[in-house]
C-alpha cells in the first residue's frame, strides 16, 4: 500500500533529474533546431525540475500520511481556477520562455511584456466581471454589458467631437468640445441609468434577468448608432488617450483603474453588509425580504453598479482604439464576463460569490487569448481553445465530479491513517 | 378530451379562452395590428400583396427552423446558445467538404447533421448528468463550434454544385384559378424550399409537443423537474433528447442558410442565437419553462420579419431603428407575459 501510492513521487523525482540534466546542458538530443530550442529553454527545464521535486515531496508525504490536502482547498472551486491558470502559464513557459520576459520602455515610462499585456487587456472583463459577479450571485445574468460598452464609447466620442454649431471640429485632432470631466462623467451616468433600468425591470417588475437585459442588449447598439448617427468618430485628444494607453506607476493605466475598481467594489461588498444582502437575496428572495432586506433595492443597486462598470470598461475600450465602434465595441463581453465569473467559482444558481475568483477567471480567459495570439494562431480560432479549457475547468468544477474527488481524497486519507496506525500498533 | 365529450358549447369556449393561450393570442394580435398598420400606410406600394406576406416567411426561415428546436429547449427550462454557431459550422462543413475536399454535399450534409445531433446530445448530457448550467454548457458549445469553424477556414468559401443550386432554386409558384384556368398570382409569388422546411418543422414540432408522450414529458420537466422525477418520468432522457433535437434543428437551419448564401463563412449568423431565442420569447414561450407553443414561435418569427419590412417600405429610417424596435417589442411582450402570469397566479390563489 505504502510503496504503491508513492509511485507518483518516484516518477516525479526521476523526471526532475531528467529535466535538470536537460536544463544544465548535460543531455542534448535531436538536430540543430532542437538543440537551439533546448538551449533557449534551459531555465524552463530547471523550473520544471524544481516544481517536480516539490510535487514529488508532496506525493511522498501524502503517501506516508503525514500530509493531506485540506478538504477546504480540495473542494474549493477557486483552487481549480488557480491550477488551470498556472498550468496554462507553465505550458507557455515550456514552449517559449520569452513569453515571460518583461522590459521597461523609458520613453513611455511603462513596463512591457506578455504578462503585463495579459493583465492590461483583461481590464475590461475584470471590471465588468466585478458587477457580473454580484448579478450572478443574485441568481441572474446581465446580457446588456457589451451593448453598454458600445453606448459609453459612442457617448464619449460624441462629447469629444460633436458641436452642432461649429464646423471647425470636422477633423480629428488634439482637442475636446466638452471638458474631459464631462466626457467621462456623462457616459458613465448614462450607463448607470441604463443599468438601473435593468434593475427596475428585474426588481420592481419581477422580470427574468436574461430576457430583461436582452432588451438593452438588442436595442443598446441601436442607441449607440443613433447617438453618433451611424458614424465612427476618431479623436486624438491626449488626456483621453491616457485612459487606455497611458501609464501610471510604470504600469498601463487600465491596470491601475482595474485595481482601484476592484478595491472599491471589494470594500463596498465585504466591509458593509451589502455582500451578505446580495447573497441572501440570491439564495432565497422571499426569505431575504421577510428578514427585512429590501430585495428590490439590492437588485436595483447591483444592476446599476454593473451598468456603471460597463461604462468604465467602454471608456477604456474606446480610449484604446481612440474611436467609437458601435458594432464591435464590447462584442461578446457579456459571455466573457459570465465565463470569468463561472470559472472563478461563483455558481450560476446564485448565492455565494467570489470576487477574487472572477479576477482569476478573467485572467485565465485573457491568458488563453494572449497565448494563442502569441503563437500565431488565427484570432477567431482562440474560441476553440477557450472552449476546450473552459470545458475542462467546468467539468472539474461540476458538483458530481467535485463530490466524487472529495470522497476519494477522504477515503484515501482514512486508508493511510489506518495503515499507519496499524503499523504502529504492530 | 373529457371536456369535449361533455359536448357543451361553453367548454369549447373556455378551452379556447384558456389563459395559457393568452400569450399566443397576444403575439398573433400584435402581428395583425402591425400588419394592418403597414397595410394602411404602405398598402398602395405593395405591402398587402401575397408576395410580401410570403417574404415574411422567406426572410427568416432559417431562424424559424432553429426556433422550433429552441422552443422545446426553452419549455424544458433550459437555453441553447450554440445554435447559430452550429448552423454556421454546418454551412462551413458542406462548403469546405465539397469545394476543397471534393466530397458530395449530400454526405457532408448528413455528416453535419450527425455533428449537430452529437454536440446537442453531449451538451444535454453535461447539463443533466454533470449538473452544469445550460447557459454555460451551451456557451462552451458555441465557442467550440465557432472555433472549429474558424480552424477549418477563416475565409468565406463559396459552393457551386448542381444539387445546391437545384435545392436553392426549388420553388412552388402560387397559382390561382380564374376564368377556367390556372394563372400565376401577380406579382409572382414563390414558396421556396426553406419556407417549406420551416412550415413542416413547425407542424412536426406541434405534433410532437401536443400529441406525443415525449411532448408531455417536455412540458412536465419544464413545469417542475423535481415533480417530474418523482412521477417517474424519464427526466434525463427527455432533457438530452431535447438538446439533441435542437442540434438537429440547428444543422437543418445551417443547411437552409447555406441555400440562401451558397457559401460557408466562419462568422456567419453571429448573434443569431439571441435572434432565435427572442423569436421564441416573443411567441410566448416562458424562459422559466413549462409554457410555450410552436404556433406562437411561428408568429414570433413573422413579427421579426415584419418590422424590417416596415422600415424597408418606409425608406427613410435607418436600419438600426430595427434593433430598437425589436428591443421595444421584446419589452412589450415580457411586460404582457408578466401581467398574464401575475393574473393567473391570482386567479389560482382565489
Amino acid at each position: 500500500m505504502k510503496k504503491k501510492s508513492s509511485l507518483p513521487s518516484i516518477l516525479c523525482f526521476v523526471l526532475a533529474v531528467v529535466c535538470l540534466l536537460v536544463g544544465v546542458g548535460v543531455i542534448r538530443f535531436g538536430g540543430a533546431g532542437a538543440r537551439a530550442f533546448l538551449d533557449r529553454q534551459a531555465v524552463a527545464f530547471i523550473v520544471d525540475a524544481i516544481l517536480l521535486v516539490v510535487a514529488g515531496v508532496v506525493f511522498m508525504l501524502m503517501a506516508q500520511g503525514k500530509f493531506t490536502i485540506p478538504a477546504g482547498i480540495a473542494k474549493s472551486k477557486i483552487t481549480w481556477a488557480v491550477v488551470a491558470e498556472l498550468l496554462i502559464l507553465l505550458v507557455c513557459l515550456n514552449i517559449r520562455i520569452d513569453f515571460f520576459s518583461i522590459s521597461f520602455q523609458p520613453s513611455t515610462g511603462m513596463l512591457y511584456g506578455s504578462l503585463i499585456d495579459i493583465v492590461n487587456r483583461s481590464a475590461e472583463i475584470t471590471i465588468i466581471g466585478m458587477g457580473m459577479t454580484l448579478v450572478i450571485a443574485l441568481g441572474g445574468t446581465d446580457l446588456s454589458v457589451g451593448a453598454l460598452v458600445a453606448v459609453s464609447g459612442a457617448f464619449a466620442l460624441k462629447l469629444l467631437r460633436w458641436d452642432p454649431s461649429s464646423v471647425e471640429y470636422g477633423t480629428p485632432g488634439d482637442y475636446t468640445v466638452y471638458p474631459l470631466i464631462v466626457v467621462i462623467v456623462v457616459p458613465l451616468l448614462v450607463c448607470l441609468l441604463m443599468g438601473a433600468f435593468n434593475g427596475v425591470m428585474i426588481g420592481q417588475l419581477g422580470l427574468q434577468p436574461i430576457i430583461a437585459t436582452l432588451i438593452l442588449m438588442v436595442s443598446g447598439r441601436g442607441v449607440a448608432q443613433i447617438l453618433t448617427n451611424g458614424k465612427q468618430f476618431t479623436t486624438l485628444y491626449s488626456p483621453f488617450r491616457w485612459i487606455g494607453q497611458g501609464s501610471l506607476f510604470f504600469l498601463p493605466t487600465p491596470i491601475i483603474i482595474t485595481i482601484v475598481v476592484v478595491a472599491l467594489v471589494m470594500l463596498f461588498v465585504r466591509k458593509t453588509a451589502f455582500g451578505t444582502f446580495v447573497e441572501s437575496v440570491g439564495i432565497n428572495r422571499s426569505a431575504a425580504r421577510l428578514s427585512g432586506i429590501n430585495a428590490k433595492m439590492v437588485i436595483l443597486i447591483v444592476f446599476a453598479i454593473t451598468g456603471f462598470l460597463s461604462g468604465i470598461s467602454g471608456m477604456i475600450y474606446s480610449s484604446r482604439i481612440m474611436s467609437n465602434d458601435s458594432n464591435n465595441a464590447g462584442l461578446n463581453y457579456e459571455t466573457d464576463a459570465i465565463l470569468a465569473v463561472v470559472i472563478g467559482g461563483t455558481s450560476m444558481s446564485g448565492g455565494k460569490f467570489s470576487l477574487t475568483g472572477t479576477i482569476i477567471g478573467s485572467l485565465i480567459i485573457r491568458t488563453i487569448v494572449t497565448f494563442v495570439y502569441y503563437f500565431g494562431v488565427a484570432a477567431e480560432a482562440t474560441m476553440a481553445f477557450k472552449a476546450l479549457i473552459i470545458a475542462v475547468v467546468i467539468v472539474l468544477q461540476s458538483e458530481p465530479v467535485r463530490n466524487a474527488m472529495a470522497k476519494r481524497a477522504q477515503a484515501r486519507a482514512q486508508a493511510t491513517m489506518s495503515t499507519v496506525k496499524g503499523g504502529a500498533a504492530a | 378530451m373529457s371536456q369535449k365529450s361533455h359536448g357543451s358549447n361553453q367548454s369549447l369556449i373556455s378551452r379556447i379562452m384558456n389563459p395559457k393561450y393568452i400569450m399566443v393570442y397576444a403575439t398573433i394580435a400584435i402581428f395583425l395590428i402591425i400588419y394592418a398598420f403597414g397595410a394602411i400606410v404602405y398598402g398602395d406600394v405593395g405591402f398587402t400583396t401575397l408576395r410580401t406576406f410570403v417574404n415574411f416567411f422567406t426572410d427568416n426561415a432559417y431562424y424559424g427552423i432553429s426556433a422550433v428546436g429552441m422552443t422545446m429547449v426553452l419549455i424544458t427550462g433550459g437555453i441553447d446558445l450554440s445554435v447559430a454557431s452550429v448552423a454556421s459550422l454546418t454551412g462551413m462543413l458542406v462548403a469546405f467538404g465539397y469545394t476543397r475536399l471534393g466530397i458530395s454535399p449530400v454526405i457532408m450534409m448528413l455528416f453535419s447533421v450527425v455533428i449537430g445531433v452529437g454536440l446537442g446530445t453531449l451538451m444535454g448530457a453535461a447539463i443533466h448528468y454533470l449538473n452544469v448550467p445550460p447557459f454555460i454548457t451551451t456557451l462552451t458549445g458555441n465557442f467550440l463550434a465557432r472555433g472549429v469553424c474558424s480552424l477549418i477556414s477563416r475565409e468565406s468559401i463559396t459552393i457551386e454544385h448542381p444539387l445546391i443550386d437545384k435545392l436553392a432554386g426549388f420553388k412552388i409558384t402560387l397559382m390561382k384559378f380564374s376564368e377556367g384556368e390556372w394563372v400565376k398570382i401577380k406579382p409572382v409569388t414563390h414558396i421556396n424550399l426553406n419556407v417549406l422546411i420551416f412550415v413542416v418543422m413547425i407542424i412536426i414540432g406541434t405534433i410532437i409537443l401536443q400529441h406525443t408522450r415525449f411532448g408531455r414529458n417536455v412540458y412536465a420537466v419544464g413545469g417542475n423537474e423535481q415533480s417530474a422525477k418523482l412521477m417517474g418520468l424519464p427526466v434525463g432522457k427527455t432533457k438530452v433528447a431535447v438538446y439533441a433535437i435542437n442540434g438537429f434543428c440547428s444543422a437543418l437551419a445551417g443547411i437552409a442558410y447555406l441555400l440562401v448564401v451558397k457559401s460557408g463563412w466562419n462568422m456567419a449568423l453571429q448573434g443569431g442565437e439571441l435572434e432565435v431565442i427572442s423569436c421564441a420569447v416573443i411567441g410566448g414561450t416562458l424562459l422559466t419553462g413549462g409554457v410555450g407553443y410552436m404556433i406562437g414561435t411561428m408568429f414570433g418569427v413573422l413579427l421579426k420579419s415584419v418590422i424590417p419590412a416596415l422600415i424597408t417600405f418606409n425608406g427613410h429610417l435607418n436600419s438600426w431603428w430595427g434593433k430598437i424596435a425589436t428591443g421595444a417589442l421584446l419589452l412589450l411582450f415580457i411586460v404582457i407575459q408578466r401581467a398574464v402570469v401575475t393574473y393567473t397566479d391570482k386567479q389560482k390563489a382565489k
